[in-house]
């Protein structure tokens, strides 16, 4: 009786794991040059979001970048190949991760250089300003206008802060919020952001996701609302600060202005960056990512990709760097 | 500390239940359960893998503790259960130098129903037929993967069942004493109709920049598929019966589930050896 148990532990045990070999695809682990050319390629054509807008030939870059793959090329040759291919996208949410290098586009040094905090700090705020969580700001221009600095949506946007400044500047003239050489990065700040510079519910924009192989396949746009904060909120007018280095989250606030009428940009064309970054993995274990959506305007273009446009146009004067005349524009505007 | 309470559990449960002072004869375990009712308390370990083509085509595996607790009627004519599992384990791909480690949490519902077939057959062989109506739904965290981190997915399906029961009680004792009660027996559960509840083509939704919160923004995108999965798993169960009828089952169980029809496949298994204490609630 005893052999026939343990006969049949073993023949159940040898169909199992044959039954999971046969059910399952076969392993797809290799560092094979061309086999991770080809994979990272075909996961952007089939689902980068911007091909078109951008006027990307994907199929003219295979043909160009297959080329330099080859058998027995190290890691850190196959590294630069895939990396540059990625960058053809012309996008700061597109990066390849290894465990020795992290590529990336670089959309800031696409434009002027329009930000320096220390410029700030010492022409424009007291030598002990407040800092409210995540934001800098204390009064500026005599104090009719407030001052926010904010460096990075780090998620950590907090009520108490949000109230506490906002009813510290609610007797000036104007606020200036500072997006500028702001990355992004957690997105439920912008609507806790602009949840207090609304008075209604508003429309924002629109977002649609890529949906199928082609292109040109997107969902039907879905619209980004924002409601009015129940509590302390600011509506007289706000400049919101912009440049190149304004990206992600911080282009889709830049982009919600648009929608909000006691808002305006000032400053340069932001660095876009309204798609949402997918990630994912290669056969040979380095990691990847690149946009699947497209941020829309209310009439629905998706051109603000390459930048949300200022409304009102400033730039750095490098030869006086006693003032930030981006500042001194949403100023003059405010006062 | 979860781990340390099952287990202290699982002991004072043992001791109460072997000092019964039921006595009983080596007999044909249907006939020796008559119809019972059960809280089968469950922990086991194994080895568990993972694929979701939809962000890597690389297999993750590792270690999982699996933790389940049931409600069973057990008689010579059917057996009824209900009742769910938890599964918890940290996956993993350690591949061309580049780790990377998928935290996996498990849950799975049941409620299954068997009923006997070939009721004149051997005193010794029982067989059961019937379906088992199963829900599992994974959470998966792979930050290696940035944006795309988080992965959830539920398959509810509908199994069909197949149970072979061996009575294996010994038909003389050791040392005088009365032999306990054993079968073994084996399970197998294939998927009649299975749905995959998983993220729509582009795998991330859009939620979180629409200002949609809670299941809103994170289920936004998801796709029902009906037929959209393909399962298959297997239990062998050693069981010792006490005198008072109470139980200690030794098991390895198989499960494998595949998605089909969907944007990108979702593979997954486990190997899991477990040890559940029957504690008997009700003698008819």
């Amino acid at each position: 009786m005893k052999r026939i148990i343990h006969l049949s532990y073993i023949v159940v045990g040898l169909l199992f794991f044959s039954c999971e070999s046969a059910l399952f695809d076969a392993e797809n682990e290799s560092k094979d040059p061309m086999k991770n050319f080809d994979y990272l390629w075909t996961q952007c054509d089939e689902k980068y979001a911007y091909f078109d807008l951008k006027g990307i030939n994907w199929d003219d870059v295979k043909v160009r970048y297959s080329a330099k793959i080859y058998d027995g090329m190290s890691d850190d040759s196959l590294f630069k190949v895939l990396g540059s291919m990625l960058n053809e996208l012309k996008d700061d949410h597109t990066n390849l991760v290894s465990n020795f290098n992290v590529s990336s586009y670089g959309v800031l040094r696409e434009g002027k250089d329009n930000f320096d905090w220390r410029i700030v700090e010492d022409n424009y705020l007291p030598r002990r300003f407040y800092q409210s969580g995540p934001f800098s700001h204390d009064f500026i221009a005599n104090g009719q206008i407030g001052y926010i600095r904010f460096p990075e949506f780090s998620g950590t946007v907090d009520k108490k802060n949000m109230d506490f400044m906002l009813d510290r500047y609610k007797d000036t003239k104007g606020l200036i919020l500072d997006l500028r050489e702001n990355g992004g990065g957690a997105v439920t700040d912008v609507f806790e952001l602009l949840s207090r510079f609304v008075e209604t519910k508003t429309l924002l924009y629109y977002v649609r996701l890529k949906n199928g192989k082609g292109h040109n396949d997107f969902t039907e746009p879905q619209e980004a609302y924002v409601e009015p904060y129940d509590g302390i909120r600011y509506t007289k007018p706000v400049a919101v600060l912009v440049d190149r280095g304004t990206f992600s989250a911080a282009s889709f606030t830049s982009l919600a202005t648009k929608a909000l009428p006691n808002v305006f940009l000032v400053g340069d064309t932001t660095g876009g960056g309204l798609g949402l970054p997918n990630g994912g993995q290669l056969p040979n274990g380095w990691t990847y990512r690149f946009s699947i959506s497209q941020g829309l305007t209310l009439d629905k273009n998706n051109s603000f990709e390459n930048g949300v446009p200022a409304d009102i146009p400033a730039s750095f004067d490098w030869t006086n760097l006693k003032r930030d005349e981006i500042i001194d524009r949403a100023i003059d505007e405010l006062l | 500390m979860k781990q340390h309470l099952l287990f202290w559990t699982l002991i004072i449960l043992t001791l109460i239940t072997t000092t019964g002072s039921l006595k009983a004869h080596a007999q044909d375990e249907q006939a020796f359960l008559g119809n019972s009712r059960y809280i089968d308390l469950s922990a086991g370990v194994g080895l568990s893998r993972l694929r979701d083509f939809a962000t890597s085509p690389l297999f993750y595996e590792g270690i999982a503790h699996r933790y389940a607790v049931s409600l069973s009627r057990m008689s010579e004519r059917r057996d009824i259960s209900t009742g769910f599992a938890f599964l918890t384990s940290n996956l993993e791909n350690d591949y061309n130098e580049h780790a990377a480690e998928s935290a996996l949490k498990t849950l799975s519902v049941h409620h299954s129903r068997l009923y006997q077939i070939f009721g004149n057959g051997s005193e010794r062989w029982n067989f059961k037929a019937g379906g088992e109506l199963n829900g599992t739904a994974n959470l998966r965290v792979n930050r290696s993967l940035m944006n795309s981190a988080v992965g959830i997915e539920a398959f509810p399906i509908l199994f069909g069942t197949l149970k072979a029961t061996r009575n294996i009680t010994r038909q003389s004792s050791r040392r005088g004493k009365e032999p306990k009660t054993k079968s073994l027996s084996f399970k197998l559960n294939a998927s009649l109709i299975g749905a995959s509840v998983r993220n729509g083509y582009s795998y991330l939704g859009i939620g979180q920049i629409i200002n949609k919160s809670g299941f809103d923004g994170l289920l936004g995108d998801y796709q029902v598929k009906a037929f959209g999965v393909s399962s298959l798993a297997t239990t062998l169960d050693y069981t010792i019966w006490l005198k008072n009828k109470n139980g200690w089952r030794f098991s390895y169980a198989w499960d494998a589930y595949k998605t089909s029809r969907d944007f990108a496949d979702f593979e997954m298994a486990s190997h899991t050896f477990r040890v559940t204490l029957l504690f008997n609630t009700k003698n008819n």
